[in-house]
C-alpha cells in the first residue's frame, strides 16, 4: 500500500529542482497505483517523472492522481469458448496470430491487479524527477 | 556480446553530469543483458539511465549488474496440451482472454533469449544518463 522511497541525490538545474530516488513497491499493489506525491520527494510540484522499471514491467506516472502505475501483459477471464477462428497460435513466422478467419487485434498492457505482491519484481525502481 | 556506443552529447546538469548516447545491440544477445558499466560511459556512478527502445521493445538498465536488458513478449514452449480452459482467445471485445473456466492472469514482458540476434530491431537505442 506504500512505496519505500530512498532519495539518492537532489539538486538544482536552472530554475528547476531534481531528485534521483529508488522506490520499492510492497506486497500489496494499491488499486489505481501507488501514491507518490511531490511532497514525498521534497518538492512542491512535479513537472516530469521518469521511472526505469526492471523485470519486464512498464511504469508510468499519473500526474493527475499522483500515483505510480505498473503495467504488464493482461489476460482476462471469460466464458469464451476456444474455436477455429478466435484461438491464438504461433504463426509460421513466429508471431502471435489469431487462427482461421479471426481478425487481427491489438491490446494495451494492463495495470497490475490490486493487492498483487510486487515486492520482488519491483523492489528497486529508479526514478528521476524534475520539479519545483 | 557487446554494445556499440555512439556519443551524442554530454554536459553538466547542476552538480551532476549527463550524457545522451546511442547504443547498438549486436547479433548475439548476452545472458542477463549487455554489459554497460559506468566507466564505459565515462562515469564514476550512474544515478539514472533511461533507455528509449524502438520497435516495440522495452530496454531497462540493471543497476546492480551494470547491464542493459531488453524485453519483449515471451511465449514459452511446454509439453502441455491445449484444452477448453487454458487456450488463449480473442474475446468478443478484442481483449486477450483465457477460454472457458480458465482464470485471469498477468505476466511481465520476458527478457530476450540469450543468443538472439537483436542487431536490427535494436540498432539504435537512445540513452539518457545522469551520474557523477
Amino acid at each position: 500500500m506504500a512505496l519505500a522511497i530512498t532519495v539518492r541525490n537532489r539538486g538544482i538545474v536552472g530554475d528547476l529542482r531534481y531528485v534521483v530516488a529508488a522506490v520499492a513497491f510492497d506486497a500489496f499493489y494499491a488499486s489505481g497505483g501507488e501514491p507518490l506525491t511531490a511532497a514525498n520527494l521534497g518538492l512542491d510540484f512535479i513537472d516530469l517523472l521518469q521511472a526505469d522499471a526492471p523485470a519486464g514491467y512498464v511504469l508510468s506516472y499519473d500526474y493527475t492522481g499522483a500515483v505510480l502505475r505498473a503495467y504488464r501483459i493482461d489476460v482476462v477471464a471469460g466464458a469464451g469458448v476456444s474455436g477455429a477462428d478466435n484461438t491464438l497460435i504461433k504463426s509460421a513466422t513466429s508471431t502471435l496470430e489469431v487462427a482461421g478467419t479471426g481478425t487481427a487485434f491489438q491490446v494495451a498492457l494492463g495495470e497490475v491487479t490490486a493487492t498483487n505482491d510486487m515486492s520482488t519484481d519491483l523492489a528497486a525502481v529508479r526514478i528521476f524527477v524534475v520539479g519545483r | 556480446m557487446a554494445l556499440t556506443i555512439t556519443g551524442v552529447r554530454s554536459g553538466i546538469m547542476g552538480d551532476l553530469r549527463y550524457r545522451v548516447v546511442d547504443v547498438a545491440f549486436d547479433t548475439t544477445y548476452a545472458s542477463g543483458g549487455e554489459p554497460l558499466t559506468p566507466a564505459t560511459l565515462s562515469f564514476d556512478q550512474i544515478y539514472f539511465l533511461r533507455a528509449h527502445a524502438p520497435a516495440g521493445y522495452k530496454v531497462s538498465y540493471d543497476y546492480t549488474n551494470a547491464t542493459l536488458r531488453a524485453y519483449r513478449i515471451g511465449v514459452e514452449t511446454t509439453a502441455a496440451g491445449a484444452t477448453a480452459n487454458n487456450s488463449l482467445i480473442k474475446s468478443g471485445t478484442s481483449t486477450l482472454e483465457v477460454a472457458g473456466t480458465g482464470t485471469a492472469f498477468q505476466v511481465a514482458l520476458s527478457e530476450v533469449t540469450t543468443g538472439t540476434d537483436v542487431s536490427t530491431p535494436l540498432a539504435r537505442v537512445s540513452l539518457f544518463i545522469i551520474g557523477i
